[in-house]
C-alpha cells in the first residue's frame, strides 16, 4: 500500500512536471528588458545612420532600406496593422502579395525624408516600458544645425526575436500615418486589395 | 497685426457656421475649406518662393537663415520657460541669445549649440499646456496652417507680447515680420520632400496634415509637462490581431 502510494505520487508529481515541460515552450515570453530593447534600437539605428550618410539615393537607397526593414522590422506583422480589418478577408497568396507591395511603398516612400537625419549622429537616449506591447526607445539624431531630430521605435520579442513594430519621427507614428494613408488609398480603389496592392507597388 | 486679428476673426466666425461631424474633429468641415485654400496658397505662392529660394541658396545658406530666425525667437522662449517654471531652460535660451547674438555672427551660425547648448525652443501654447489647458479641438487656421484652440491662443499671445515689441520701433518690427516670413519660406524649402509628400502625394492631404501635426504637437507637449520622463507609455499591441 505505501509503496503503491509513493509510486502514485512519483507518477503524479512526474506527470505533472512533464505537463509544465510541455506547457513552458507555449507560454508566452518573458518580456524584453529595456536594456535588450535599447542595445537592440543601438544596433538599428546605427545600421540607419550609416545608410542615411552614404550618400546613397533613388533605387539604390529604396533596396538598402528594404534589406534594413527585414532586418529589423517585423514587415508582415506591420503591414497587416496597418490594412487592419480587411486582411481577415484575403486569401494567403493576397496577403504575401500585400505584405510584399507594403514594403515596396513605404521603402520608396520614406527613401525621399531620410534627407532630414543627413549628418546626424544617433544615439539612444533611454526607453518606456510599455508592458506586453513592448519597449518604446527613444534616440535622436543630433545634427549641425536645429533642434535635434527625435526618432523612437517600439520593440517587441513577441516573435520570438526582438523586432521594431512601429517607428515615430518626431512623434509622428509610422503606423498611424499609414493606416489612414493606405486606408484611403483602399478606398479610392473601390476596396478591391489586388487593384490597392497595384497601387502600393507604384 | 491687425492682418492677424482679422484671420483669427474670421476663422472663428466660419467655424460657429458649421456643424460638427465628426467628434475627433468637430471643426471638420471648415477646417477642410481651410486647409484647401492653404494648399492653393502653397501652390501659387509658398513653393514656386521656397523653390526660388533653393535655387540660390546652399544648405549652409539655409541653416544660417534658420538660425538667425530662430535667436529672434529665444526672448520668447526665454519668457516662456519662466511662466512654465523651468528656470534651467530659460537660463539656456537666455545664453543662446547672448552667445549667437555676439560669437554666432548676429545669430547666423549656432555657436551654442557647438558648446553644448542645444536649442530648446518653446511657445505659450505649451505654456498653457503645462498650465493643465486642455488642447481642444483642431483647426487649421488660414496662412497659419495647422493648430489647436490651445495652440491658436498662444500663437495670439505669442505675436501680442513678444518681448521684441518692447524694445523696437515700429518699422524694425516689420523687419522681425519680414524675417518670420522669410523663415516660413526657408523652412519650405528645408523640408520641401516631407511638405510634398503630406500636401501633394498623400491620398488625403488633410488627414495626413491633421495627423502629422497633432502626433507631433502632442509629443512636444509632453515633452513640457514632462510626462515624457514616466517610466512606462502606453503602446498598442501589434500582435493582439482580433
Amino acid at each position: 500500500m505505501i509503496l503503491n502510494k509513493i509510486r502514485r505520487r512519483e507518477f503524479l508529481l512526474g506527470g505533472s512536471a512533464l505537463a509544465a515541460g510541455m506547457a513552458l515552450p507555449v507560454l508566452p515570453a518573458l518580456a524584453l528588458s529595456a536594456q535588450n530593447a535599447e542595445a537592440f534600437v543601438n544596433q538599428a539605428i546605427n545600421e540607419l545612420g550609416g545608410i542615411v550618410n552614404s550618400g546613397q539615393s533613388g533605387a539604390a537607397l529604396q533596396n538598402t532600406l528594404k534589406g534594413f526593414f527585414r532586418k529589423y522590422a517585423d514587415v508582415p506583422t506591420v503591414a497587416r496593422a496597418v490594412i487592419g480589418p480587411p486582411w481577415r478577408g484575403m486569401s494567403s497568396g493576397q496577403r504575401n502579395e500585400y505584405v510584399a507591395a507594403f514594403e515596396n511603398y513605404v521603402t520608396r516612400k520614406y527613401a525621399q525624408q531620410f534627407g532630414v537625419l543627413k549628418g546626424g549622429q544617433a544615439q539612444v537616449t533611454g526607453s518606456r516600458d510599455g508592458g506586453k506591447a513592448g519597449v518604446l526607445v527613444n534616440a535622436q539624431f543630433v545634427r549641425s544645425s536645429g533642434s535635434p531630430v527625435a526618432l523612437s521605435m517600439q520593440v517587441s520579442d513577441q516573435s520570438g526575436a526582438p523586432k521594431v513594430l512601429d517607428l515615430q519621427l518626431q512623434g509622428v507614428s509610422l503606423i498611424s500615418t499609414e493606416r489612414e494613408q493606405v486606408r484611403a488609398l483602399l478606398a479610392q480603389s473601390g476596396n478591391d486589395v489586388n487593384a490597392l496592392i497595384a497601387k502600393l507597388n507604384g | 497685426m491687425r492682418a492677424f486679428h482679422a484671420v483669427i476673426l474670421g476663422a472663428f466666425l466660419g467655424i460657429a457656421a458649421c456643424a460638427p461631424d465628426n467628434p475627433q474633429d468637430p471643426l471638420e468641415p471648415f477646417n477642410r475649406n481651410m486647409h484647401a485654400l492653404n494648399k492653393g496658397l502653397d501652390k501659387v505662392i509658398l513653393r514656386p518662393a521656397s523653390r526660388a529660394l533653393d535655387a540660390v541658396t546652399n544648405e549652409e545658406a539655409q541653416d544660417s537663415i534658420a538660425n538667425f530666425a530662430d535667436n529672434l525667437n529665444e526672448p520668447a522662449n526665454a519668457a516662456n520657460h519662466l511662466l512654465q517654471g523651468d528656470i534651467d531652460a530659460a537660463f539656456k535660451n537666455a545664453s543662446r541669445f547672448v552667445l549667437n547674438s555676439t560669437l554666432g555672427a548676429g545669430g547666423l551660425a549656432d555657436s551654442a549649440a557647438y558648446l553644448g547648448l542645444m536649442p530648446n525652443p518653446t511657445n505659450f501654447g505649451q505654456t498653457l499646456a503645462k498650465w493643465g489647458v486642455a488642447e481642444g479641438p483642431y483647426i487649421e487656421l488660414p496662412v497659419f496652417g495647422p493648430n489647436t484652440a490651445r495652440s491658436t491662443v498662444g500663437l495670439a499671445i505669442d505675436t501680442l507680447y513678444d518681448p521684441f515689441n518692447y524694445y523696437l520701433s515700429a518699422e524694425e518690427l516689420d523687419y522681425l515680420t519680414y524675417i518670420k516670413v522669410l523663415k516660413r519660406i526657408n523652412a519650405r524649402a528645408k523640408y520641401g520632400n516631407l511638405f510634398d509628400m503630406i500636401l501633394y502625394q498623400s491620398p488625403d492631404s488633410y488627414s495626413a496634415t491633421r495627423l502629422a501635426y497633432l502626433q507631433n504637437q502632442r509629443a512636444t507637449v509632453e515633452k513640457v509637462t514632462e510626462e515624457s520622463e514616466s517610466k512606462t507609455v502606453e503602446l498598442e499591441n501589434f500582435y493582439d490581431f482580433e
